[in-house]
C-alpha cells in the first residue's frame, strides 16, 4: 500500500457539500443518516426529559392543564412526539440506515449496496418525511394523539394528524427502499467465496429485518392513507358514526406495528451477535440457530398483532390464538441470549466500551424478554395493560436491547467509520452512567405499572394511590437525568476523538469479518483489490486476525 | 378491613385478583431464576476469560455447537412457556366468564367523564361515582359516546376497553368493603388523566340505602316500555288490552254492565285499580288477560302514568314515541 493510499479515503477523496449531497457512496449515505437520525434522537430524548420532570410530582409541574393561547404545548403533544419521533424518525432508521448502510456491504466485500442511486433517493425520502412531520409540529397544531393514532379519537383530534400521519406515509417508503436494497445487496453482491453461513450475523440480523420492512410497511402505509381518507373525506372506516369500525384501526396499525418491533430489536440483535463475538475472540456459538432464529422471529412477528388488543374486546378464542404464538416468539429470543452466553465461554475477552455495551445488553434485554412474557399471558395481561409496566417493558427491549446495542455498534465501528479512536476512559464513563440512569428511570415503573399507574396520564393527583405513585415517579425522573447527563458525556467524547483523536488502525478489535480488513476509514470503493472470502467471520479458533 | 398491598403488587380486593396474583408470581420467580442464570453466567465468563492487560490475540476454541445443550435450551424454555400460557388462558376464562347471577351496572364513558346506571324494579339510578355490593357478582355492560376509554381497577386486577358503537362487558366480585381507584387506562385525549373515580365497596345494607337515595321513580315512557306497550297501544290500534290513545276522557263500559268517564279524582282512581287490580273492572270485549303490577310499578310511579296519559291526549304535543328495545 503506497503512502498516497493511505491518505485518501471515503471522506477527503472528493469535497465540497455537493460531493456529499449528491454521492451514491454508501458509507457516506450512512454518516448523512447518522447526523439527522442522531438529531430526531435528541429531539426525541428533549420531549422524555420533559416528561419526566412533568411527572416529579403530582399536579402540573411545567405544561399548563389546558392549551392556551400562546402556550398551545400540553403533556400529551410532548408524549405524543417522544413517541412517534423515537420511533419513526430513530429507532427504525437508526442501526439498519446508519451502521447497516456503512457496514453491510464491507462486511459483504463488495463495493457499494445494490442500487446506490435509490439508496441516496431513500435519504431524500427520509429528509422529506421528516421534514413534513417537522412542519405538522411547528407550522401546524402538533399531535396529541400518542404515536398509534387510535381512532377515534386520532380522528376527532383538532391536532394536525392528517399532516403527520402523511409525513410517517413518506417515511415508510424510505424504510422500504432502504429494506429492498439491502436484499438484492445480500442475494447478488456477496464476495467470491462467501456463501450465505459465511456472512457475518449482523448481515443476516438486516436481511430479516429488510424482509419485514418490505413486507410490513406497505400495511402501515395503507392504515395512514385509509386514515388520512376518513379525516380528509370523511370516508367511514373506523369511526362507528359513519358505520365504521374503530378496533379495525388497531387491528391493521398492530398489523404493521408489531412486525416493526422486530423491525427494532432485530438489527439490536445482529449487532449484538458482532459485538459478543469479536470482543470474546472466539467463534460464534450456534451460528446457524442464531441466523434462523432471525429469520424464525421477522416470520413469527407477523402473527402475533393481536396480543396489543387482549381487552379491546377482540373475541376470547383470537386472544387465545395470539397469546399461543406470542410464546412461540419467546424460545427463539431465548436461544439467541443462551447463544451469546456461551460464545463467551472458553472466549478471550476484551473489557473495552463495546463490549461493557453487549453486557448490558445480556442484562437489561433479559429483562425485557421476561416482562413480556407477563404481558403475553392472557389473564396476567389483563391488569398490566396499558400500564407503566408495559412502558418499563418495551423500554427495557427498545432501549435497553435495541439503544444499547446501537451505542455499542457506534462505538465499535467509530474506528472503522472516522479513522479515530475515542477515549477509552471516558467510554466507560458514559457507560456507567448509561447502566445506572437507565435502570433507574426504568425499572421503577415496573413497579408503577405493577401497583396500576395508568400510561399517558399527565397528572396524578387526587387518587388513593398517589403518595406510592409519586416516590417510583421521582425515582424514575432522577434516573433519567443521570441517563441525559450520560449521552451528553458520550456526545462530547465523540465529537472530541474526531479532532484530537489517536489515528485508528485498520484492525483495533481483531476482528475477522471483511470490514477489519480494509483500512480505517475505508477507501472510496471499499477495497483496493475486490476481496474474496477466505474464512469464516468468526474463525477465531483458525485464524489470527494479523492474517485477514 | 381493607386489604394490604405489597412492595409488588396492590391490595387484593376482588375474587379474581389471588388467582391472577399466583400467575404473577409463578412467571415472577420463574424470571428471577433465569435472570440470575442469564446474567451470572455471562459475567463468570466475562471476568473468568478475560484478555489480560497487554496479552496479544490467540487462536480460542474452536467449540460451536452441542446439540444436547440446544436442544434442552430450546425445549425447556417452551415447555414452561407452554404452562404460563395454559394457567393465562385459564385466568382469563375466568375473568371472562361472567356468573349467572351478576347483577348488572350500565356504564357509559364519555370524555371525560364515567357514568353508571344502576336499574331496579323502582327505577333507574346514576352515578359518576362506581358504588358496589361487598361479596357479590356485578357485571359493567359498557359502551362510549366518543372515543375509545377503557375502565381499570387496579386493586380488582379487571380491565376492559369501553368503546363506541359497541357494547363491551367485564365482570368482578368485590371481596372487601372499602374505596377503591378507578381509572381511564385508554388514552382518550386532555383530560384523560382527570377520568378517574372512586369505586366505593359497600355492605348489603348500605347498598341498599344508596341505591334506595339514587334511584329516581320512573317516567310515563319507561314505564310504558317495561310494563305497557306490548299489549296498550299509544296510536288507536287493538292490542291484547285497550289502546292508551284517547283513553284520558272516554267513557268505558265494563264486563259488568256499568260505565266510567276517565276524568278526575275517579279517572285516577280508576287507572290505579286497574294496574293493582286489573280484573276489578273489566272493559267489555277483552279477556282476562292482564296480570296485576303490585310489585313491579310504585305508587309514585301511577301518577306518572296518569299524568301521561293526560299528555297522550294534548293536541298539538308529541305523544311518547315507540321505542325499541
Amino acid at each position: 500500500m503506497s503512502a498516497a493510499d493511505s491518505n485518501t479515503n471515503y471522506i477527503n477523496h472528493t469535497k465540497g457539500i455537493m460531493s456529499w449531497l449528491l454521492t451514491v457512496d454508501h458509507k457516506r449515505i450512512g454518516l448523512m443518516y447518522m447526523i439527522v437520525v442522531l438529531s430526531a434522537f435528541a429531539a426525541g430524548g428533549f420531549f422524555a426529559v420533559a416528561i419526566r420532570l412533568e411527572l416529579f410530582a403530582p399536579e402540573m409541574q411545567i405544561f399548563p392543564a389546558a392549551p392556551t393561547e400562546g402556550a398551545s404545548w400540553t403533556y400529551n403533544k410532548a408524549f405524543t412526539l417522544h413517541g412517534a419521533i423515537m420511533v419513526f424518525l430513530f429507532i427504525i432508521p437508526s442501526i439498519p440506515a446508519i451502521l447497516g448502510n456503512f457496514c453491510l456491504p464491507i462486511m459483504l466485500g463488495t463495493k457499494d449496496v445494490a442500487f446506490p442511486r435509490l439508496n441516496l433517493a431513500s435519504w431524500y425520502i427520509y429528509m422529506i418525511g421528516a421534514a413534513i412531520c417537522l412542519y405538522a409540529i411547528f407550522f401546524g397544531n402538533s399531535v396529541d394523539t400518542g404515536w398509534t393514532f387510535y381512532t377515534p379519537y386520532s380522528t376527532s383530534s383538532s391536532s394536525s394528524v392528517t399532516m403527520m400521519t402523511f409525513g410517517v406515509f413518506v417515511l415508510g417508503f424510505s424504510s422500504i427502499l432502504t429494506g429492498m436494497n439491502f436484499v438484492v445487496t445480500v442475494h447478488k453482491m456477496r464476495a467470491p467465496g462467501m456463501g450465505w453461513f459465511e456472512m457475518p450475523l449482523f448481515v443476516w440480523g438486516i436481511y430479516a429485518t429488510a424482509l419485514i420492512q418490505i413486507l410490513a410497511t406497505p400495511v402501515l402505509a395503507i392504515t395512514l392513507l385509509l386514515l388520512i381518507m376518513e379525516t380528509t373525506f370523511g370516508i367511514g372506516i373506523f369511526d362507528p358514526a359513519n358505520g365504521g369500525d374503530p378496533v379495525l384501526f388497531q387491528h391493521f396499525f398492530w398489523f404493521y406495528s408489531h412486525p416493526a418491533v422486530y423491525i427494532m430489536i432485530l438489527p439490536g440483535m445482529a449487532v449484538m451477535s458482532e459485538l459478543i463475538a469479536v470482543h470474546s475472540h472466539r467463534t460464534i456459538f450456534g451460528y446457524k440457530l442464531i441466523a434462523y432464529s432471525s429469520v424464525a422471529i421477522a416470520f413469527l412477528g407477523f402473527l402475533v398483532w393481536g396480543h396489543h388488543m387482549f381487552v379491546s374486546g377482540q373475541s376470547e378464542f383470537i386472544s387465545l390464538l395470539f397469546s399461543f404464538i406470542t410464546f412461540l416468539i419467546g424460545v427463539p429470543t431465548a436461544i439467541k441470549l443462551f447463544n451469546w452466553m456461551t460464545t463467551m465461554y472458553l472466549g478471550q475477552i476484551s473489557w473495552n466500551t463495546p463490549m461493557l455495551y453487549a453486557l448490558c445488553f445480556m442484562v437489561t434485554f433479559t429483562i425485557g424478554g421476561l416482562t413480556g412474557v407477563f404481558l403475553g399471558a392472557l389473564g396476567m395481561d389483563i391488569p398490566l395493560h396499558d400500564t407503566y409496566f408495559v412502558v418499563a417493558h418495551f423500554h427495557y427491549v427498545m432501549m435497553g436491547g435495541t439503544v444499547i446495542a446501537f451505542l455499542g455498534g457506534l462505538h465499535h465501528w467509530w474506528p472503522k467509520i472516522f479513522g479515530k479512536m475515542y477515549s477509552e476512559f471516558w467510554g466507560k464513563v458514559g457507560f456507567v452512567f448509561i447502566f445506572l440512569g437507565f435502570n433507574m428511570t426504568f425499572f421503577s415503573q415496573f413497579i408503577l405499572g405493577q401497583q396500576g399507574m395508568p400510561r399517558r396520564y399527565a397528572d396524578y393527583a387526587g387518587f388513593e394511590k398517589t403518595q406510592l405513585f409519586e416516590t417510583y415517579h421521582q425515582f424514575s425522573t432522577v434516573g433519567s437525568l443521570i441517563l441525559a447527563v450520560g449521552f451528553i458525556i458520550i456526545l462530547i467524547y465523540l465529537v472530541h476523538s474526531l479532532i484530537a483523536g489517536k489515528k485508528a488502525p485498520a484492525n483495533p478489535w481483531g476482528g475477522l469479518s471483511m470490514e477489519w480488513a480494509t483500512s480505517s476509514p475505508p477507501p472510496a470503493h471499499n477495497f483496493l483489490e475486490d476481496p474474496v472470502c477466505k474464512h469464516g467471520p468468526y474463525d477465531y479458533d483458525k485464524v489470527r486476525p494479523e492474517d485477514i | 378491613m381493607e386489604p394490604k398491598g405489597t412492595f409488588l403488587l396492590p391490595p387484593q380486593a376482588s375474587t379474581i385478583a389471588p388467582e391472577i396474583d399466583a400467575l404473577y408470581m409463578f412467571i415472577f420467580y420463574l424470571s428471577v431464576f433465569f435472570f440470575i442464570v442469564i446474567t451470572a453466567g455471562t459475567l463468570y465468563f466475562a471476568v473468568k476469560y478475560r484478555k489480560k492487560e497487554g496479552e496479544s490475540f490467540s487462536l480460542t476454541s474452536g467449540l460451536r455447537h452441542n446439540t444436547k445443550l440446544e436442544i434442552i435450551w430450546s425445549v425447556i424454555p417452551t415447555i414452561l412457556f407452554m404452562i404460563i400460557f395454559a394457567w393465562g388462558w385459564k385466568v382469563f376464562l375466568q375473568a371472562h366468564a361472567i356468573p349467572a347471577n351478576a347483577k348488572t351496572i350500565h356504564v357509559q364513558a364519555n370524555q371525560w367523564a364515567w357514568n353508571f346506571q344502576y336499574s331496579t324494579l323502582k327505577g333507574i339510578g346514576n352515578s359518576n361515582d362506581l358504588y358496589i355490593p361487598v361479596n357479590q357478582p356485578i357485571k359493567l355492560s359498557m359502551y362510549s359516546k366518543d372515543v375509545i376509554h377503557s375502565l381499570f381497577i387496579p386493586d380488582f386486577r379487571v380491565k376492559m376497553d369501553a368503546l363506541p358503537g359497541r357494547n363491551t362487558t367485564l365482570w368482578f366480585e368485590a371481596t372487601a368493603v372499602g374505596e377503591y381507584d378507578l381509572y381511564c387506562t385508554e388514552y382518550c385525549g386532555l383530560d384523560h388523566s382527570r377520568m378517574n373515580r372512586t369505586v366505593h365497596v359497600l355492605s348489603e345494607e348500605d347498598y341498599a340505602a344508596f341505591l334506595a337515595d339514587v334511584v329516581q321513580p320512573r317516567k310515563f315512557d319507561e314505564i310504558y316500555q317495561a310494563s305497557c306497550r306490548s299489549c296498550h297501544s299509544l296510536d288507536g290500534s287493538i292490542g291484547t288490552g285497550p289502546t292508551f290513545k284517547g283513553l284520558w276522557g272516554r267513557t268505558s263500559e265494563f264486563t259488568d254492565g256499568t260505565s266510567l268517564t276517565i276524568v278526575g279524582d275517579v279517572g285516577a282512581k280508576y287507572i290505579r285499580d286497574s294496574v293493582y287490580n286489573p280484573n276489578l273492572q273489566r272493559v267489555k270485549g277483552f279477556s282476562q288477560a292482564m296480570p296485576t303490577h303490585k310489585n313491579s310499578i310504585t305508587e309514585e310511579e301511577i301518577q306518572h302514568i296518569v299524568d301521561g296519559l293526560k299528555f297522550l291526549d294534548q293536541p298539538g304535543e308529541q305523544p311518547p314515541s315507540e321505542q325499541g328495545n
